[in-house]
């Protein structure tokens, strides 16, 4: 049997990798199911494990067990395979194989991970979108974790403008958490790329979100945190990042914001870099932005586009702004909204998009 | 001696005839009432035989047989107290009371309840039962003088007012004369300017007072969306005084219900204004549909042609909400309980409010929102698709500001708002003239096919919205119908592309919300 077979059968158990690299070390290159039963060896790293992954040791359950991620349309790439991406290896603890569904090619591109709080205020959700936005219009692919917040909108975002986007679970893909993202979890699966390290049926337990954390640091070129309270899980992606190297953006916010606590200790800390345009970005990474083509304004709507430059407001302040009518001020919203140039935040507020 | 009475019964809003036969024999002295009565009608014994001791005739000491026809109906209500009382003096073969007979009381419907001393007390739902037995051709009627201003709104009967037992023998033996009930015209009534509840006193909420003026122009659902604070029950307060006046159909319909559920006030005798009921959310599901023993109308019967307003939707029980959405579509609630099966119509205008999450902060400008996202969507999903989809407008009330309160900008008053709202509810009644339909949000489908047509540009622009904002395809609809009210606001005859483009605006919760 070929190692990488036999990486797919180890798959099957959830084995942390020190357990795995120690039964490779005691396989020895002969990763026949013969040796692996008979081997009493294992059994001491094994522990109570042993006797139920020695049972299931035979071709049958092996061609089950792969017909059966078929039939659910994941893939699994190993260490063992030859196109096993370059940047998982550099992962702490890098992982011996990854569940995925989509491109896998995508990891070769230029990777920004954006990440931060589950709960934005109405700036992050315009940060983040902004970023996201033209990070992918630039080509960069995004890279987040499908949480709520900040990382589905980063996601959401890239599809929205035709880019592309990677999603790493903490859990397995029959377990997708939060569930309200199960649809965006599909359109990044058919669009993008989602990957795990965990077999379909592994639910996304507190501990295993930091694991996945490293992942999203370590296949990513640039981290960039658009809003991050104090205490954050964004912290331990942080970490991740300054360890492997990857440069960390950090969008400055409001300093009374306790959302924003995070994000400006970063920049004041120099371990991040302060990220006011997402030009920066794309030029550290040595991408292209496109062009976009300008749309035609009425004066009205030129007006309101005008208001809103400053801050995100609310139809009242606008309406003062302005001193257009309410019903035509109503209208002209959504056609701005319709034609993408502004956007609407929840609790009614718009922003320039 | 036999006699019979003429008298009517309620059967939900709708009245139905009732003869009193009362037969009186030799034999041991005994009272026996049959006709499915229920306990204040087999009661009625005491209060008839005090009533005509106490007016000073004498009670036959015989036996006495009194009969509700037709038999197979459950009757309710001290509705014939009068009559049977009429019903046994007539039918004494020892009554000496010259022209009181049994023929000269037929020409009368007799209704009213009687009190120990003979005088006559009101009795509730007057007006449906004059309006069904004038329908099957009855003229003249004996009532409590107490409700004779309810009467007074019904024309081509004759009522006669009286408030003693005295008085009724008195008339029907033609020894007195009764003055009939005056006919009155109706005028509908809005609430008071003068007091605080009006738009005028709203500072900002621009938006929030646009999507209630169509509202009540188009008799839309509205559901505000904002913080703590921000005032969504005071702008709901103010609604009553922008609705269109009451049309004396609408306010007939609403007084039926009212006189049965004994809410009517007396001194008026019609309801003049539109109702405006507001539930409290620890409201049972019976007490908004109706039910009961006597499938009494609910809260929501009681709203009907007028506004149902539920403060703190997701307070509410899930099933008080699921409830509403037959009658939200229909206009109608069926109450079907042992005894008895009744329709109520339920044509209201429901105004809803609520927090953005449970802290109530979410999305707001100044303050930070402390819930988690599963927790906003827990409370969010409170309110079921189903009910979310008869809601036409989703309107989000902004906090106010310091700057806005001490403003000196000076706001429309309610009076002006409702000019405009009467002009379109004027257009919409030549509109569906014919159609028993009232307003732009009850039209059906058929007719949204019809009044909303739309040109070239408003399909592209709404097709552009529905792949851009992510719609749901629940939304089509109800975008139509509110756009054809914001035309209708504007005296418009075709819908065009900013009213199309304004109607999406109040539809933020089919999006995406997190």
């Amino acid at each position: 049997m070929k190692k990488t077979d036999f990486l797919r059968f180890l798959s099957a158990f959830e084995l942390s990798n020190t357990k795995i690299s120690k039964i490779l070390d005691i396989m020895a290159e002969d990763f026949s199911f013969e040796k692996f039963v008979n081997e009493d060896e294992l059994e001491k790293v094994l522990h109570e494990d042993y006797f139920t992954i020695v049972k299931k040791a035979n071709e049958k359950f092996l061609t089950a067990y792969i017909e059966k991620l078929n039939a659910l349309d994941i893939k699994i790439i190993t260490r063992a395979d030859e196109d096993f991406p370059e940047k998982l290896l550099h992962v702490d603890d890098p992982p011996y194989y990854i569940f995925y569904k989509g491109d896998l090619s995508l990891l070769n591109d230029k990777c920004v991970a954006i990440v931060g709080t589950r709960m934005p205020s109405p700036y992050g959700i315009t940060v983040t979108e902004r970023f996201a936005k033209e990070l992918a219009l630039a080509g960069g692919v995004i890279v987040s974790g499908l949480a709520y917040g900040v990382d589905s909108i980063a996601h959401r975002k890239a599809l929205e403008e035709n880019g592309k986007t990677v999603a790493v679970l903490a859990g397995g893909f029959n377990n997708i958490y939060p569930q309200e993202n199960y649809s965006l979890f599909c359109e990044i699966a058919t669009k993008g790329l989602v990957l795990t390290e965990h077999r379909p049926d592994v639910k996304s337990v507190k501990y295993l979100f930091p694991q996945r954390n490293r992942i999203v640091a370590g296949i990513s070129d640039a981290l960039l945190i658009t809003e991050a309270g104090a205490k954050s899980g964004t912290t331990i992606t942080k970490d991740f990042a300054l360890d492997y190297g990857v440069p960390i953006y950090a969008v400055p916010g409001n300093i009374t914001s306790t959302k924003s606590e995070g994000t400006n200790a970063l920049i004041a800390s120099m371990q991040g870099i302060c990220a006011i345009d997402p030009q920066s970005i794309i030029d550290d990474l040595g991408l292209v932005k496109k062009k976009k083509v300008s749309q035609q304004l009425s004066i009205d709507e030129a007006l309101i586009v005008d208001k809103l430059k400053d801050a995100c407001s609310d139809i009242d302040e606008i309406q003062l702004k302005t001193k257009l009518n309410i019903n035509k001020l109503n209208s002209l919203l959504t056609t701005l909204e319709i034609k993408g140039i502004i956007k609407r935040l929840p609790g009614g507020l718009y922003s320039l998009s | 001696m036999l006699s019979k009475i003429h008298s009517y019964g309620l059967f939900g809003i709708d009245g139905f005839k009732v003869d009193v036969e009362v037969d009186i024999s030799n034999g041991l002295p005994h009272f026996e009432l049959v006709g499915l009565g229920d306990t204040a009608i087999k009661e009625s014994k005491e209060r008839v035989r005090a009533a005509i001791k106490n007016s000073g005739y004498s009670y036959p000491i015989k036996k006495i047989t009194v009969n509700l026809a037709p038999a197979d109906v459950k009757k309710m209500g001290p509705f014939y107290d009068l009559a049977i009382a009429v019903g046994i003096m007539t039918a004494d073969p020892n009554c000496d009371i010259k022209g009181f007979t049994a023929k000269s009381a037929r020409e009368f419907v007799i209704l009213g309840e009687l009190s120990l001393t003979g005088e006559v007390r009101p009795i509730k739902g007057l007006l449906p039962i004059l309006i069904s037995a004038q329908k099957q051709g009855y003229k003249n009627f004996i009532i409590p003088s107490a409700n004779s201003n309810e009467a007074s709104f019904i024309s081509n009967v004759i009522c006669y007012p009286v408030s003693t037992l005295e008085e009724v023998v008195k008339f029907v033996s033609k020894q007195m004369e009764i003055e009939p009930v005056k006919h009155q015209k109706f005028v509908s009534e809005t609430q008071d300017s003068k007091n605080t509840l009006d738009f005028k006193y709203v500072k900002g909420q621009q938006r929030a007072k646009r999507a209630l003026e169509i509202a009540a122009a188009g008799g839309h659902n509205v559901l505000m969306i904002g913080p703590p604070g921000s005032g969504k029950s005071m702008l709901a307060k103010c609604f009553p005084s922008i609705l269109p006046d009451m049309t004396f159909d609408e306010a007939l319909e609403v007084t039926k219900i009212h006189s049965v559920a004994g809410e009517l006030d007396n001194q008026k005798g019609i309801v003049c204004m539109r109702p405006f009921r507001t539930p409290h959310h620890t409201a049972t599901a019976v007490s908004l549909t109706g039910g009961g023993l006597h499938a009494r109308p609910g809260e929501i019967s009681l709203a009907h042609n007028g506004v149902l307003y539920l403060d703190e939707m997701p307070e509410y029980p899930r099933n008080c909400l699921e409830i509403l959405r037959q009658p939200l579509e229909d206009g109608k609630i069926t109450v079907a309980r042992n005894a008895i099966t009744v329709t109520y119509p339920a044509n209201f205008t429901l105004i809803a409010s609520m927090n953005p999450c449970p802290c109530g902060n979410y999305g707001s400008k100044t303050h930070e929102c402390k819930c988690s996202p599963s927790m906003i969507h827990k409370y969010l999903s409170k309110i079921s698709g189903p009910i979310l989809d008869r809601i036409d407008i989703h309107v989000e009330v902004d906090s106010v500001t310091f700057d806005d309160l001490r403003g000196e900008a000076l706001e429309e008053s309610s009076a002006g708002i409702k000019q405009r709202v009467d002009k379109a509810r004027k257009i919409q009644l030549n509109r569906f003239n014919g159609l028993k339909n009232f307003s732009n949000a009850k039209m059906s489908v058929p007719a949204t096919k019809k009044f909303c047509v739309l040109d070239k540009e408003c399909e592209n622009l709404l097709q552009s919205a529905f792949s851009k904002l992510k719609l749901t395809a629940r939304a089509h609809d109800r975008i139509l119908r509110v756009a054809r009210t914001i035309a209708d606001l504007e005296g418009k005859e075709n819908i065009l592309p900013e009213h199309i483009a304004e109607a999406i605006a109040y539809r933020s919760l089919d999006r995406k919300y997190l």
